[in-house]
């Protein structure tokens, strides 16, 4: 099993000024919906999944997703953003056990 | 009649090499199919995550796998296209999986018999530092060659077990996947890998299980679903068991298909449901 909470994160090599692209991200989480059982013990799963995920742009918002127990196991999540100049794209995630991670990448306008 | 008769063999030909990646990626639901045509799923994660690994972690010795083999895997570049092969340090035809714990308890000094290395070897490492030497060979053909006596062995071995009818329901590997090839079972296509060069996609992601197989899994887990329970083992303790892994019957079948498939090129990680 990849370990809980790695991500990959893909942006273009090189972006124009203004121009959209697509920011696409992988992370590794088992989500539970918190409704299935152990077929063994006959117990409930506690609930595991991410709540949020949060981008940001050289420290400014870009966006938020809420997410829940609807999202698959391993969810993929992608938006499309313009950027005025080259910068760091940081993108938090967390869920609903404590669990915090942060991801960086450069993105370079060419 | 004879020109007929090439002009049908050359179709069926055609038909096979056609039939690669493609054939599987056509049988997969369409939420599937978008993911691949993204261009990224959970697969890369894993290739990520054994990049990770790669350059990281530190054996007892304080080697990692970097100082022997370079950095981003500069020497390992084609070696998954050879595999499995015969290796002269460790006497044995070994597929991708025994190659690494062989190279981890040799070189970097682990210990074979400490179970707790063995359980994290085969529950955390392996298949991340599989998948991440498998996509170094990205685009590059399968090319497995048959040069030493003992690899021609097991080819022979391999492929007897292919046909073989063996255990409670006298199921063989062929059965499926050379006589009801291009059938279904249920919903899911049956691949033919040794017409197919279906191999080029493996290790891959499996929907169904959600993480990341070997062909070593593969196989196993066939060996347990069918009974293909072998005389030798132990009938009551492992007749719907897998059987232990990096046995010689795993990697015999495994040399057996990847050589059938030469020619193919190799598209990893793949993705199938």
């Amino acid at each position: 099993m990849a370990t809980i909470g790695r991500a990959i994160v893909r942006v273009p090599r090189k972006v124009r000024k203004g121009q959209a692209f697509k920011v696409q991200m992988v992370i590794t989480h088992p989500m539970e919906t918190g409704l299935r059982k152990d077929k063994k013990t006959g117990k409930i799963i506690p609930k595991h999944v991410i709540t949020k995920v949060e981008f940001l742009f050289n420290g400014q918002k870009v966006t938020t997703i809420h997410s829940g127990p609807g999202i698959s196991k391993n969810p993929y999540f992608a938006i499309m953003m313009k950027v005025g100049g080259s910068g760091n794209l940081v993108i938090k995630y967390e869920d609903n056990k404590g669990g915090k991670w942060e991801k960086k990448v450069k993105v370079n306008v060419a | 009649m004879r020109k007929k008769a090439f002009l049908a063999t050359a179709v069926l030909a055609g038909g096979a090499v056609l039939g690669t990646y493609a054939v599987a990626k056509e049988q997969l639901p369409t939420h599937l199919k978008e993911l691949l045509e993204l261009g990224m799923h959970p697969g890369h994660v894993f290739a990520d995550e054994g990049s990770d690994y790669y350059h990281n972690l530190k054996g007892p010795n304080g080697k990692t796998c970097a100082s022997c083999h370079g950095q981003d895997g500069a020497k390992l570049v084609g070696a998954f296209a050879k595999m499995p092969r015969y290796y002269k340090d460790i006497d044995k035809v070994a597929d991708i999986d025994l190659r690494i714990l062989s190279c981890m308890t040799k070189y970097m000094g682990y210990d074979p018999k400490d179970k707790k290395f063995k359980k994290k070897f085969t529950k955390k490492l392996r298949i991340p530092l599989a998948t991440y030497v498998a996509t170094l060979s990205n685009g590059m053909e399968i090319s497995v060659k048959l040069d030493d006596p003992q690899e021609k062995e097991m080819y022979e071995y391999g492929k007897k077990l292919w046909f073989m009818r063996v255990g409670a329901r006298e199921f063989s590997c062929a059965m499926c996947h050379t006589v009801l090839a291009g059938q279904r079972i249920r919903l899911q296509g049956l691949p033919n890998p040794v017409k197919q060069k279906s191999y080029n996609h493996w290790p891959a992601y499996r929907f169904g299980s959600d993480r990341m197989w070997t062909m070593e899994d593969r196989v196993r887990s066939c060996f347990k679903a069918y009974f293909l329970h072998l005389n030798k083992w132990d009938e009551k303790k492992d007749w719907v068991k897998k059987p232990p892994p990096y046995v010689k019957e795993v990697i015999a079948l495994e040399l057996f298909m990847k050589y059938a498939s030469n020619g193919g090129v190799i598209e990893v990680p793949g993705l199938l449901r």
